[in-house]
């Protein structure tokens, strides 16, 4: 290629290169180095600490706390959204009446946004009317306040994510079995292979790539989406919903300590970094590609 | 095994889709043994007939009978039965082997026994240096074998084929057509076998069954298809140019044809007409080179035929005297279309098949 193409080329990807360089690269490096530092102050301006942002996460119990609810809330919504999404997505990939019915019904926790999700599950938890309390009334159990408790505010929060999430993973999964040909069931009921058996040998394998795919996104859904701790418990009580993004959150934009926010962030992209690859390596040697 | 025994049997079967009929009342019985060839054009029913005897579809009306016992509501598994798909339906992330033996496995066959039919079968399908392979990293004849084996290994008395040849290319098919045969006949199984194609029909079938609109339209051998075909649909769909069809007005009052007023057909086939001293003189149209023969298209009386003429014999003139064999030649009833048996002539001298100038 001649010099005039090269320029060319180069003026044409200008406009994406400025925005992308601005708004992601350049901040992503400035949070790296700005975890190294101290937050400055109108009197002290920032000082090299080193590690020291991180040292100062071991002794945080906030930050402890916002792992660990974390952790649980990554194992408890990641599987849960999936299981449910397939089994959903099995239940609408036949034909009968209201299917498509159906199909809307389960999808349509994706379109609506998180934060007028978080309010209608405000509602359904909202102790003494609420619909989950007006249930337990009737059947004669006490009144419960699951997203006021500390024990029960973490599950609650989990819920509502699954719901929200199983959705739109159906839409994969329902998409992966349309391409699994009716022939190969066909060859398989002439064997003799039952359901169970047809699912395990082949449906499960032949949509392991969407697995992966769901999966992943599970992932990152999981330390990603944080809108409804903001309608539903804003971290309490007592930390108990505090999750890894809305600590960062707090700790940058209201408590203004930019710096320890940025170390937050650089762990929280690892632990994403390391989580995606592994399932990659992890799953790529069982996935069929086709 | 000894054929003749009846194997399986349609009776009155008819499958609606809606109010269209896919199958009108269809009987047929396939014998032990046979390669019964479900031959007709798209749409004719063909599929559903096979579908319903696997299984994979439940008929209307009617009953299906395999063994003698009525399979009405049996599920595909316990008739006993394997098939090829056409599309193979293999399954892309299995391998080979694993292709092979999936019925096997499913139905809790020894792991040693699986092995040991493995290899017989892997043997005498040429497939055994490839059983570490994934379908998608076989050839197209190659993914035919391990469907083809898949129904082998099973060892099940029936095999029901959909048009299993039609993703080969020419050759292959036709190495095919010799390959399928062979097994069948060393196998001693039964097959049915659909397709829309009257060279493998007629390469392979013991009986050919010919299908139109839902309905059957002969039941013969391929001679008997060929040679004398019971409907006007049949004369014209097999046979490639197909049967001639002339108003009996034409050649009326010779040969055994009744003088008529064009209420029959007389049907000839292209080598069964010829140049003669005297005749219906016919009119020159136009001439197609084949290497061993040419087909010479002319036109007799408001009639266009084609007619069938060694190659080493000089084209004809622009107009000629047209002969035929009468002992040949078929009557059909012009508004019904069916065959008018009494004419035919005592001693039926098969026509000899020559398909090697037909495009496949």
């Amino acid at each position: 290629m001649n010099r005039r193409t090269w320029i060319h080329a180069w003026l044409m990807l200008l406009p994406a290169f400025v925005f992308l360089i601005a708004f992601t690269h350049l901040p992503a490096v400035t949070t790296l180095i700005d975890s190294f530092w101290t937050t400055g102050k109108g009197r002290r301006a920032a000082v090299f600490t080193g590690l020291g942002n991180y040292r100062k996460m071991l002794e945080d119990p906030i930050f402890i706390k916002a792992m660990v609810n974390s952790a649980v809330y990554a194992a408890i919504t990641i599987p849960a959204s999936i299981l449910l999404s397939l089994a959903m997505a099995l239940l609408v990939h036949r034909s009968f009446r209201g299917v498509s019915l159906m199909r809307m019904a389960f999808f349509t926790p994706t379109v609506l946004p998180l934060i007028a999700v978080a309010n209608i599950w405000l509602f359904f938890y909202a102790p003494g009317f609420g619909l989950i309390d007006q249930i337990r009334l009737v059947v004669g159990l006490p009144s419960a306040n699951y997203v006021g408790q500390p024990d029960t505010a973490l599950y609650a929060v989990a819920a509502v994510t699954i719901w929200k999430e199983a959705g739109f993973f159906m839409i994969f999964f329902l998409a992966a079995l349309q391409t699994i040909p009716q022939s190969l069931r066909e060859a398989a009921a002439i064997e003799g292979c039952g359901r169970w058996t047809f699912f395990r040998l082949v449906t499960l394998p032949l949509i392991m790539p969407t697995t992966l795919f769901v999966s992943v996104n599970a992932v990152i859904n999981a330390f990603r989406l944080v809108d409804h701790v903001f309608v539903m418990t804003k971290g309490g009580p007592d930390s108990a919903t505090m999750l890894l993004l809305y600590y960062i959150f707090e700790t940058g934009f209201r408590f203004w300590d930019t710096a320890y926010a940025a170390a937050l962030t650089v762990v929280l992209i690892a632990i994403l970094s390391v989580v995606g690859i592994g399932q990659f390596f992890l799953a790529d040697r069982r996935v069929h590609y086709k | 095994m000894q054929t003749g025994q009846a194997q399986i049997q349609i009776e009155n079967v008819s499958r609606l889709f809606g109010s269209t009929a896919a199958l009108d009342d269809v009987s047929v019985s396939l014998r032990k043994g046979e390669f019964s060839v479900l031959l007709g054009p798209s749409g004719c029913g063909k599929s559903t007939l096979l579908r319903l005897i696997a299984g994979l579809d439940a008929q209307t009306s009617g009953a299906i009978r395999i063994g003698g016992a009525d399979v009405g509501g049996k599920a595909p598994s316990l008739r006993e039965l394997s098939m090829v798909f056409q599309s193979y339906a293999l399954f892309p992330h299995l391998t080979v082997l694993e292709n092979i033996v999936f019925g096997l496995r499913v139905r809790g066959v020894a792991k040693a026994e699986r092995m040991k039919r493995l290899d017989t079968v892997a043997a005498m399908m040429g497939l055994s240096q490839l059983l570490a392979r994934k379908p998608s990293e076989l050839s197209g004849g190659q993914q035919q074998r391990v469907a083809l084996a898949r129904a082998v290994i099973s060892e099940r008395p029936i095999c029901l084929m959909d048009e299993p040849l039609s993703n080969l290319d020419a050759k292959l098919r036709a190495d095919m057509r010799v390959e399928l045969r062979a097994i069948q006949q060393a196998l001693g199984l039964t097959v049915v076998y659909v397709t829309h194609d009257q060279i493998e029909a007629m390469t392979m079938a013991d009986r050919i069954i010919v299908m139109n609109a839902g309905r059957i339209e002969q039941v013969g051998t391929p001679e008997e298809v060929y040679a004398r075909p019971a409907t006007v649909f049949t004369a014209g769909f097999i046979g490639t140019p197909p049967m001639n069809l002339f108003p009996v007005a034409l050649f009326g009052g010779r040969h055994g044809v009744p003088p008529g007023t064009g209420k029959h057909l007389v049907g000839l086939r292209p080598e069964d007409l010829f140049l003669a001293e005297t005749g219906p003189e016919a009119e020159l149209r136009g001439v197609e080179y084949l290497g061993a023969d040419r087909l010479v298209s002319a036109r007799l009386g408001g009639t266009d035929f084609i007619l069938r003429l060694p190659a080493s014999a000089a084209p004809p003139p622009a107009r000629f005297a047209l002969g035929w064999a009468p002992e040949r030649q078929s009557l059909f009833d012009a508004a019904s279309g069916q065959r008018l048996a009494g004419f035919d002539f005592a001693s039926p001298s098969p026509t000899k098949k020559d398909f090697t100038h037909e495009t496949a």
